[in-house]
């Protein structure tokens, strides 16, 4: 079942077009990744998900409710954690939470209980009465997350929510997540972080200059690209032989370092034996060989033409 | 909005700085132009009295006489002092001003010359020494006025008709002595001094004894401090934009007017406490009077508070960063303070700048203040004023919710 349904989403801003004509699903349940660089259009279309930003064209469904015509419905089915810590630094993580949860109308005693339940839940309970200025960076980010939690919303749209959290708080915020989809929570996430989509997003969609450019599970993506693999090469350091000659020869799919060669190919078993072929003509001494499969990375950059943080 | 201006009102009394910013700082300033203006405790007559020193260079029985009475007035206090110490004294700027009686004063006087004394004064204090000059002339006019007047008039008649009979002659001296003689005493119908009469002063108040200088204080500075206040309050939806709590706000079902309609709330509640609160320390610790009706006052309390808190959102509304309202609203409140009277009482200022006073909020709220604890006006002038104030605060928060979507939401 499709709980969001995107189609021909448009908008600008004067006379730039943020949003082309974007269209993508998501089904319930599912960890959605939205990728792509700065000003692709990924936080425009949050905030048009987020009903406080109306789009130019097109039409969004959320949990069977048109934007349009429904926006309170379409409110309360999404919660947003949105990329700053918006939160009230004088209050307490409990007064915080049930602050929010108050905005969306639940009883105090209600969103009392709720809150306590969202703190055990991130390991936060034992802070509960501590103000928000005295936490550290990861744990403001938890308690962002469960401010958009507190009135238990069926979608969870996360832009960017570990920006700046050290590695032991991303994995802590990992489990939370992937116990929301277990308990059929559906996410879309939008990140700078690669590896945070391969590890936690069932789907990915890229979108790149205000448009969806490919959408699928990260093998999709991998197929799409032509890249479902990479031969990584390393040599011996301050060897003679110039090898830079195979860049003009094998383009794009390959990259050279002073000490490693990686190439990007649909069929390992087939450029492995020719890539040995040309290093051993040209002197080269190979420390170390590794087949791996295509980082979304080398997708991204192969869909896209460019890094992430281009 | 309740829950927004709640939760408002928790963050601000657990910020110590800006309650105390809030509270103290008036009620200091309060204080000191209670004390500056002079509005505070009642002063006993040692205090009214101007000093003065005084060299009796003729040193007779009728300048001594002079001295004694001119020491036992009321706002004179007299200080006898050698003529050069006296005039070291005025130069370093010890002494205000010194009153010289020369050799050959009691003879003037006797005579009906002009009597030979001069006021010498501190350069610097020009002010004050034009003040005890008008005391002094009119004191000395009185102790002197009809003895010499008597005498020049009878000197002038002898020189002109040296031919008058003795008889004649005493019978003029006195019916001259029957018209200076002190007023209130004898047929004050026709003394000269009474049909001349002395003009006099009456102050007109529905109340006596009221401490204008005081409400003057009370009224100036706190509005002026509640304008910076609710500024502060206003840039906080600024600080909340740049924070994003306030793109937060507007993910949840929280329309954007409610949302200003609750920091508006918020303004109002904490003014009109901080109105409160000032009220009660200039009345208890000042001595300020409540006025004559407490129903009256809360009503100009709301009203003020109401005018100011669509000031602080208009700021905000009309600002693009909080830095930008924060230094608008210092422009703009010192500015209204400068000519509503906040900083210096509108009777001190030109008329052009009184009418101009009134384009400003201060204007509006002190004078309704004064309405209320001194003049004790009736309900329908009252109102009025608390009807411009209500209007002026309307029609900025209607400005803000219109320019609230335009420059505020731009969250996004």
């Amino acid at each position: 079942m499709k709980i969001i349904e995107v189609k021909g989403l448009k908008k600008s801003f004067g006379k730039i077009e943020a949003l082309k004509g974007v269209d993508f699903s998501v089904e319930k349940g599912e960890f959605f990744g939205l990728l792509g660089p700065n000003g692709a259009g990924k936080t425009t279309t949050i905030n048009i998900l987020s009903t406080v930003m109306q789009p130019d064209a097109g039409e969004v469904s959320i949990n069977g409710f048109d934007l349009k015509d429904n926006p309170k419905k379409c409110k309360d089915s999404i919660g947003i954690v949105p990329q700053e810590l918006a939160l009230y630094d004088d209050l307490t993580a409990l007064e915080n939470l049930v602050f929010w949860g108050r905005l969306y109308g639940i009883s105090k005693s209600k969103a009392t209980d709720k809150s306590l339940k969202l703190l055990k839940l991130l390991e936060l309970d034992e802070r509960k009465n501590s103000r928000i200025k005295t936490f550290s960076g990861g744990m403001k980010r938890r308690i962002n997350i469960a401010a958009a939690m507190i009135h238990d919303p069926q979608i969870l749209l996360m832009d960017e929510p570990t920006v700046g959290v050290d590695p032991q708080s991303r994995n802590q915020i990992y489990g939370v997540l992937e116990g929301f989809i277990k308990n059929g929570m559906t996410i879309v996430y939008t990140t700078h972080y690669m590896d945070e989509v391969e590890k936690l997003c069932s789907r990915i969609a890229i979108i790149d200059y205000g448009q969806i450019i490919a959408g699928g599970t990260l093998d999709e993506l991998r197929g799409i690209a032509g890249s479902s693999e990479t031969i990584v090469i390393h040599f011996e350091k301050n060897t003679d032989s110039d090898i830079s000659h195979l860049k003009s020869e094998f383009g794009d799919r390959i990259e050279i370092s002073d000490d490693k060669l990686i190439f990007n190919t649909g069929n390992s078993k087939n450029d492995l034996p020719v890539l040995l072929q040309k290093c051993a003509q040209h002197c080269r001494t190979i420390t170390h060989i590794a087949i791996e499969r295509a980082s979304l990375e080398t997708v991204f950059l192969k869909l896209t033409g460019r890094k992430l943080r281009d | 909005m309740i829950e927004i201006a709640l939760k408002d009102l928790k963050v601000f009394f657990r910020d110590i700085k800006a309650v105390l910013l809030s509270f103290l700082l008036p009620i200091g300033l309060i204080t000191l132009f209670g004390l500056t203006f002079g509005g505070i405790e009642k002063r006993s007559e040692t205090q009214n009295q101007t000093a003065i020193l005084v060299s009796d260079l003729d040193s007779t029985a009728t300048t001594r006489d002079v001295i004694a009475k001119l020491d036992s007035l009321d706002e004179i206090s007299v200080t006898t002092v050698d003529f050069s110490k006296g005039k070291d004294q005025i130069m370093n700027g010890n002494r205000l001003a010194m009153l010289v009686f020369y050799k050959g004063f009691a003879d003037s006087v006797e005579s009906g010359k002009p009597e030979p004394m001069e006021l010498f004064y501190d350069e610097a204090r020009k002010m004050d020494a034009s003040l005890i000059q008008y005391a002094l002339i009119s004191n000395l006019m009185e102790i002197l006025g009809p003895k010499t007047f008597k005498k020049k008039i009878m000197s002038t008649i002898k020189t002109k008709y040296p031919d008058l009979d003795t008889d004649m002659m005493s019978q003029i001296e006195g019916d001259i002595s029957e018209q200076f003689a002190p007023a209130g005493s004898g047929d004050k119908e026709n003394n000269a001094m009474g049909k001349m009469g002395n003009l006099t002063v009456t102050s007109l108040a529905r109340k006596e004894s009221v401490n204008w200088a005081l409400i003057q204080s009370f009224a100036g500075t706190a509005v002026m401090m509640l304008l910076f206040s609710v500024t502060a309050i206003g840039s906080s939806l600024l600080s909340e934009r740049e924070d994003g709590t306030l793109k937060r706000l507007m993910y949840s079902p929280v329309s954007p007017i409610h949302i200003m309609f609750g920091k508006i709330f918020f303004a109002l509640v904490i003014s009109v406490i901080q109105l409160s609160v000032m009220i009660v320390f200039t009345w208890a610790a000042l001595g300020m009077d409540l006025g004559y009706n407490l129903f009256y006052l809360m009503m100009v309390v709301v009203a003020t508070a109401f005018a100011c808190s669509g000031f602080g959102i208009f700021i905000a509304a009309i600002s693009t960063s909080r830095k930008q309202a924060e230094s608008m609203a210092t422009i703009v409140i010192l500015l209204m303070s400068a000519i509503g009277g906040s900083m210096i009482p509108l009777f001190f200022m030109p008329t052009f700048m009184q009418k101009i006073a009134v384009i400003s909020l201060n204007y509006w709220a002190i004078q309704s203040f004064f309405d209320v604890l001194g003049r004790e006006v009736s309900f329908l002038q009252i109102i009025t004023k608390v009807g411009v104030l209500i209007g002026i605060g309307a029609t900025m928060m209607a400005i803000s919710a219109s320019l609230f979507k335009r420059n505020l939401l731009k969250v996004l």
